[in-house]
């Protein structure tokens, strides 16, 4: 356990205002969040729904605030550790995916695993892959996979380490209606049955009716 | 799936610019190894060819010729000289051995010899089969020489005029094999070595009977000269010798000395321009390689923006990213380095069978830990040069470009 320990919920923020460059944009409303929720942070473009996520993931530091995930204060780290930690603890899902097309399945996999410096389970690879309906596809290439096998590679890769927290960032805006149900149920399930958090950064309001609660966006007081 | 297995998948994405600079790599790496290799193995070569001689008594004349002609048996005699008077100049106790040696003839471009015994004292050779020659038109063959010839003892054979094959056959003088030779490694197993005085009969006869048919001969000038040799070799007793002897026999009027390792190592010092321009040559090789892989490198970093970024979404630290540049670079350097192994000994093989059939010379590279380690490092240092450029961009991927994308 690391300096500045909390417990329970998986995500805590605390005060957390947002900044692009010197400028303050958001603040994001104090949230704990707990294994099997589903949240959606919504707001118009530019509202900071990705600055947001990124002050989530430990990308880029809130002007201030504290962040947790898992009981440990993100920006407290040192940044490689920061690096090393969301590779173990937070899940990423990005709108257009971003598998490593060179690489098959189950090496964009492994590669999750590699990155964070964990060593991979080939059981559970297997599980994850037969779970999302991926099994015999282990050594195709992603970017011979179709649309929707695509998306739950990119489901698994998330998932692959057991994480605290899946952040989706946008997963619905290329979607159709049924597309958008069909993922949002496997995000949803997926999450529930990993015990993790799943937060999602969105402005498709289609989202809002399958989640358990909804946190819009507000400028910094 | 590791970072070194992720650019070795990149560079199959790219296999046919990775191929390229694989291959260029490769051509440059062959180019300095075989000259290198090559370079070094000559000297040697000719070293083990001269075997046990070391001076040549000639006439007057290029001492280098005198050793291509007499110690290695690569190129023609210039002239002739008294056996008695030359050999008068290597007599005395700094010399352990030495004969005269008459050229002329020759059998299937092999070489025929006329000596004394001491050639096999000099070139510290034994029998394989038979004995010393002990009468005229007997000969020993050298190991090579008897293999190519398919001659045993007890077989005979005919010399013919001249010191390549097609010459006038000297039909009337057979020779009889009395005695093969054990391989010596040295210039010796390619001669056909006979008694010096068999040379002379032969001539001397040969053109009696040119004189009796056409009223002339080119036999004369031997006809002129009872006793003369092409030149006199000698094995030193003491390593003194080379700094007196030489010396001695060049301020006579008519005698020339030559030391083969001098004149060869002299030879191997004018081709040093050559080879130092083949060696350039080479390094510009791998430089424009590992310039094309920098290129190539640098140019997929960009494309490959978005996968940097999210390896570092994924927990990679830049140290990682970077490596992934440097394995790609490592990758292609080690694969130059493997076909370069290949094409520098195809390439040595060709020149070693090249050499051997024009000079008789046994080309035998022996690789040193220096030069194998000098090559490994140079081609890693390009490696890493090509590399460092697209690693520090790599190291810089941010998360946010994913995020932004």
């Amino acid at each position: 356990m690391v300096e500045g320990s909390v417990s329970s919920p998986l995500l805590f923020t605390r005060d957390v205002v947002l900044a692009r460059g010197r400028q303050a944009i958001a603040r994001l409303p104090d949230l704990d969040i707990h294994a099997g929720d589903t949240i959606a942070i919504v707001g118009a473009s530019g509202s900071g729904k990705t600055t947001a996520l990124m002050a989530l993931s430990g990308v880029r530091a809130p002007r201030q605030g504290d962040i947790a995930v898992d009981s440990t204060y993100l920006w407290r780290l040192p940044d490689r550790e920061r690096d090393r930690f969301r590779g173990r603890r937070i899940g990423l899902i990005f709108q257009s995916f971003h598998l490593i097309d060179s690489l098959g399945v189950k090496a964009n996999l492994l590669l999750a695993a590699r990155c964070a410096g964990v060593r991979p389970d080939p059981k559970r690879l297997a599980h994850l892959l037969e779970k999302l309906g991926l099994g015999g596809l282990e050594q195709r290439r992603v970017d011979r996979l179709s649309h929707g096998q695509a998306q739950r590679v990119a489901v698994a890769r998330a998932l692959f380490n057991k994480p605290a927290v899946v952040l989706a960032d946008e997963p619905t805006s290329a979607l159709d209606d049924d597309a958008t149900a069909s993922l949002l149920s496997l995000l949803k399930e997926a999450a529930l049955s990993e015990g993790a958090a799943l937060v999602i950064a969105t402005h498709d309001r289609r989202v809002l009716s399958g989640v358990s609660r909804v946190i819009e966006m507000g400028r910094p007081s | 799936m590791n970072f070194v297995g992720l650019a070795a998948a990149y560079l199959r994405r790219r296999w046919g610019q990775a191929c390229l600079s694989v291959l260029v790599g490769a051509l440059g790496i062959a180019a300095i190894a075989t000259t290198l290799l090559g370079f070094e193995a000559l000297p040697e070569a000719a070293r083990q060819a001269w075997g046990g001689v070391d001076l040549v008594v000639g006439p007057k004349g290029s001492a280098l010729d005198l050793v291509l002609c007499c110690a290695l048996h690569v190129s023609d005699p210039r002239g002739l000289v008294s056996t008695k008077a030359a050999m008068a100049t290597v007599q005395g106790p700094m010399v352990r051995a030495a004969s005269p040696i008459a050229l002329g003839d020759n059998i299937g471009g092999w070489r025929i010899v006329g000596a004394t015994p001491a050639i096999l004292d000099i070139y510290r050779a034994a029998f394989a089969d038979g004995q010393a020659w002990t009468d005229k038109l007997q000969a020993v063959l050298g190991a090579r020489a008897a293999q190519a010839l398919h001659l045993k003892v007890g077989d005979s054979f005919v010399g013919v005029h001249g010191l390549v094959a097609g010459g006038e056959a000297h039909a009337h003088f057979p020779y009889r094999v009395v005695g093969i030779l054990k391989p010596t490694g040295s210039v010796v197993d390619q001669l056909v070595l006979t008694d010096i005085e068999t040379v002379r009969y032969i001539h001397e006869e040969q053109a009696k009977i040119e004189i009796a048919e056409h009223g002339s001969t080119d036999e004369a000038l031997v006809a002129n000269l009872p006793d003369a040799a092409t030149a006199i070799v000698a094995s030193f007793r003491m390593p003194a010798a080379a700094a007196f002897l030489p010396r001695q026999i060049d301020a006579t009027e008519t005698l020339s000395a030559a030391s083969p390792s001098l004149e060869i190592a002299r030879l191997v010092s004018y081709a040093r321009p050559l080879t130092t321009a083949v060696m350039a040559l080479g390094l510009l090789l791998v430089a424009v390689a590992g310039i094309g892989a920098a290129i190539g490198l640098m140019a997929t970093m960009n494309t490959r923006t978005r996968d940097l970024a999210l390896l570092r979404a994924l927990g990679a630290g830049p140290i990682h990213l970077a490596l992934v540049a440097f394995a790609e670079a490592a990758i292609i350097a080690v694969a130059a380095l493997a076909v370069g192994a290949v094409f520098t000994t195809g390439l040595l093989a060709v020149l070693r069978t090249l050499l051997a059939e024009s000079t008789g010379l046994l080309l035998q590279p022996h690789p040193s830990l220096d030069q194998i380690a000098g090559i490994l490092a140079g081609t890693l240092l390009v490696a890493i040069l090509a590399a460092l450029f697209p690693a520090l961009r790599a190291a810089h991927a941010e998360v946010e470009e994913l995020l932004r994308a």
